[in-house]
């Protein structure tokens, strides 16, 4: 029992009183800010109901399209950026045009594009993840010591063995810099696209419930985003850690 | 590949945009594409012009920068202040830090439904979402700038005789300085995102309620002209914040380049 975890115990039973207390006198409006009981009470019957793993897994379903798309187009344009100027040069500009363009400006677009269904939320969340992936492999591969090539080269490397046994393994840290950043970026992304137009998902339970003046679901609907969005993140990092295990330094990414 | 030139690449590149453009504008000429779902740059342009007249587009323009500012403003100003609090003060930041830890894990795109219960439709719920977005990144990257202030520079300064409140504001505020920009730099884009999403799922004016104005009437063009318009208008604030930044920590090893 050290003094860290005791004060966090305090502090967060702390928190869940005032709730309660501010509740029980109704010190606040309980349309949206009902007691602990009704979020409760919500929260069972909608497991009961089966909804909410629903929409849990409608919006996992989503981010996990979006995220393949995004990330291996993001791989596939970073690396040919990086390795040929004169495809840097042709499309590093286009890049740069669609770049400065936040994620979420792409939803009226793509609703009129891809509809109200999953398409719509695919196609916003692999822009998400393929601006912050294409940005960090081409930053990956260029900053590549170029005496680790010429070395390979000199000790009769062809082409594919560079690529494959040097480029790719040497802007690995890069690229996983650019997924970390796109998930924790798209998760947002998704969210704010699901709560515009959808008809299930995490965004739609709380724009739904809020249609309802369900106050209770829809700060239940934001504890499950903040907990997933929380696991996605470590999910990543851990994976990212594992797979880099040989790699000593620390990373930081490039985003803007 | 070694020998191009950097004309030569620039040249490359004005082709390809030049190019792409072209092509772009040819789909829509030759009626390839419906312009319902892809409209020419000059339907974007003609967009652009038309929404003008009259003043509208600058009333859109002048409703989303003002809600940024404020929101921008109020989070980055109370963030820095608890932050400051939360590291200087120890048994506040241990009692604070737990809850920061669970409120920065919620987007602040999940707190719309709940800002639009609290203030209705009205400029309250923008705002807040908003704020919120800047909030938290404020918070954690002072508090930390706080807490990693070197001990040694602290030990010095209190050797020489240094009181509490030159303590904090010869040593501690610029050692935190440059961190305090780090948060705003990401609290900025968190509240430009928290602005967009707010106005395109309730808003009455502001530039993401034209594009999700322009989605309903199927207005293509106009959705591609606010996009540019967002991504100008975010290049701009980036920019901007960048220029404040570099006359801030003038004396920062960071902006010595």
């Amino acid at each position: 029992m050290n003094r860290k975890f005791v004060t966090r115990v305090i502090s967060i039973g702390g928190l869940f009183t005032l709730w309660f207390v501010v509740t029980k006198y109704q010190l606040v409006n309980p349309l949206f800010l009902p007691p602990p009981k009704d979020v409760w009470e919500g929260a069972v019957d909608l497991i009961q109901a089966g909804e909410l793993r629903e929409h849990i897994a409608a919006s996992l379903w989503r981010m996990f399209m979006g995220f393949v798309v995004g990330s291996v187009t993001g791989v596939v344009i970073g690396i040919l950026m990086g390795q040929f100027r004169l495809f840097h040069a042709a499309v590093g500009p286009l890049v740069e045009i669609i770049r400065p363009i936040p994620g979420l400006a792409w939803i009226p677009v793509a609703l009129i594009w891809f509809g109200i269904e999953d398409a719509s939320k695919v196609f916003i969340i692999s822009m998400g993840v393929f601006i912050a992936v294409v940005t960090n492999t081409f930053v990956g591969v260029r900053s590549l010591d170029p005496v680790l090539v010429r070395a390979a080269r000199s000790l009769g490397a062809n082409h594919r063995d560079i690529f494959f046994r040097v480029v790719l393994p040497g802007s690995l840290p890069y690229i996983f810099t650019g997924f970390r950043l796109g998930v924790q970026v798209s998760f947002a992304l998704l969210v704010a696209a699901e709560l515009v137009g959808s008809t299930s998902g995490l965004g739609f339970l709380i724009q739904d419930a809020r249609n309802y003046f369900r106050g209770d679901l829809v700060i239940l609907g934001m504890a499950v985003i903040g907990a997933l969005g929380f696991s996605i993140t470590r999910l990543v990092e851990i994976v990212d850690r594992w797979l880099l295990r040989w790699q000593p330094t620390s990373r930081e990414g490039t985003f803007y | 590949m070694q020998t191009q030139s950097v004309s030569g690449r620039l040249g490359i590149s004005t082709i390809s945009v030049a190019g792409f453009v072209v092509l772009w504008q040819l789909c829509a000429t030759l009626e390839l594409v419906d312009p319902l779902i892809l409209p020419s740059p000059w339907m974007t342009i003609q967009s652009g012009i038309r929404r003008s007249e009259g003043g509208e587009l600058l009333h859109h323009i002048i409703a989303s920068v003002v809600r940024i500012t404020e929101g921008f403003f109020l989070g980055s100003v109370l963030g820095i202040l608890i932050g400051l609090l939360m590291g200087q003060v120890r048994i506040i930041g241990e009692a604070l830090e737990p809850i920061v830890d669970i409120l920065r894990q919620i987007p602040e795109v999940a707190w719309i439904p709940l800002a639009i219960l609290m203030f209705q439709m009205g400029e309250g719920s923008k705002v807040f979402i908003i704020t919120y977005g800047a909030l938290f990144p404020a918070i954690i990257c002072t508090f930390d700038g706080v807490r990693m202030t070197d001990p040694a520079i602290i030990r010095a300064a209190r050797s020489l005789g240094a009181g509490r409140g030159q303590l904090f504001w010869r040593v501690t505020l610029p050692a935190t300085l440059p961190h305090i920009m780090t948060g705003l730099w990401i609290g900025l884009g968190y509240a430009f995102r928290g602005l967009i999403a707010a106005e395109l799922a309730g808003a009455q004016e502001g530039i993401g309620f034209m594009i999700m104005l322009a989605r309903e009437d199927n207005l293509t063009a106009d959705a591609f002209m606010g996009m540019a318009l967002i991504g100008v208008i975010g290049f701009i604030a980036i920019y901007g914040l960048g220029a404040v930044r570099n006359r801030v920590l003038r004396w920062h090893e960071s902006t010595q380049e």
